[in-house]
């Protein structure tokens, strides 16, 4: 079954930017408390779905920590086959994410 | 239009109907021919069948880039928003951030409005245009809740927007033009 991440049910209706020195729900929070824990859990063919839909609205900084940052950490490619974007409301946020990604 | 002038036209109506009555049925110009053959029925049948297409045509065409229009005006409005946010270098970080999506969300709709109305767009001009402005703006941390723009991307960010602007007022001068 795959495991479903809802950014504004399991972290924030208004994500921050970048550092957790920024202040609150900065995307290096995301990644450490929600991202990664449910991206390690993934086993066998399952796959990541993030809803990114509901917050006020992503900064540069958190999507390419919080994002970039795993296609760093764990392979690009690997990451990008195991993980979905669910965006109905702002659509060019799935290319942005992979572009950050792909970097 | 005003009654007054809805009366002046009245009665140059009348006047030419008068005359056209008289003229008409006296036979001066016209010999009327009180059969007409298939190919004339056709042809007229085919005339008027026409002629109500192409109305309806345009009639659709017209609402369709109507929508169009209205959504580019929007979109400009929004563009205009953030453009004044860029202007002062003090942006504050939840409201910018509230603004780009705002934003990005009209451009996507109206980039989905052209497609169904098989409209002519520069949406993926538009789009790379916004993700760079978005960068540009958001990728560094703010300070204290706000952001502040080095002197280069403060400029790289004035004339992205203004260029995002510019487009969109040639996509809504083309677009009424077509």
């Amino acid at each position: 079954m795959n495991k479903i991440i809802n950014i504004r049910e399991d972290f924030s209706e208004t994500p921050g930017a970048r550092h957790i020195s920024d202040g609150d729900f900065s995307g290096e929070e995301f990644f450490n408390k929600i991202l990664e824990p449910k991206f390690l859990s993934l086993e066998g063919n399952e796959v990541l779905i993030v809803n990114l839909d509901g917050t006020d609205g992503f900064a540069t900084s958190f999507l390419d920590e919080a994002f970039g940052g795993l296609a760093r950490k764990y392979n690009r490619d690997n990451v990008l086959t195991k993980i979905n974007f669910i965006s109905i409301e702002e659509p060019y946020l799935v290319d942005e994410i992979t572009s950050y990604m792909n970097e | 239009m005003s009654n007054k002038i809805k009366i002046f036209w009245i009665f140059p109506i009348v006047v030419i109907s008068l005359i056209t009555g008289y003229l008409t049925t006296q036979g001066y110009f016209y010999d009327f021919d009180y059969t007409i053959n298939l190919i004339d029925l056709l042809s007229l049948i085919a005339t008027i069948y026409v002629g109500i297409f192409i109305a309806k045509k345009i009639e659709n065409s017209r609402v369709e880039k109507d929508l169009v229009i209205e959504l580019i005006k929007s979109t400009i409005q929004q563009s205009k928003i953030i453009s004044e946010q860029v202007e002062t270098n003090i942006m504050n970080f939840n409201t910018i951030k509230s603004e780009l999506k705002k934003l990005s969300i009209l451009l996507s709709d109206l980039e989905e409005y052209q497609k169904i109305c098989n409209l002519e767009s520069d949406s993926e001009n538009l789009k790379i245009m916004f993700l760079n402005l978005k960068r540009l703006i958001t990728v560094n941390s703010p300070e204290v809740g706000f952001i502040t723009l080095s002197l280069g991307s403060h400029q790289t960010a004035k004339k992205e927007i203004k260029t995002l602007i510019t487009t969109l007022l040639k996509c809504l001068v083309e677009t009424n033009r077509n």
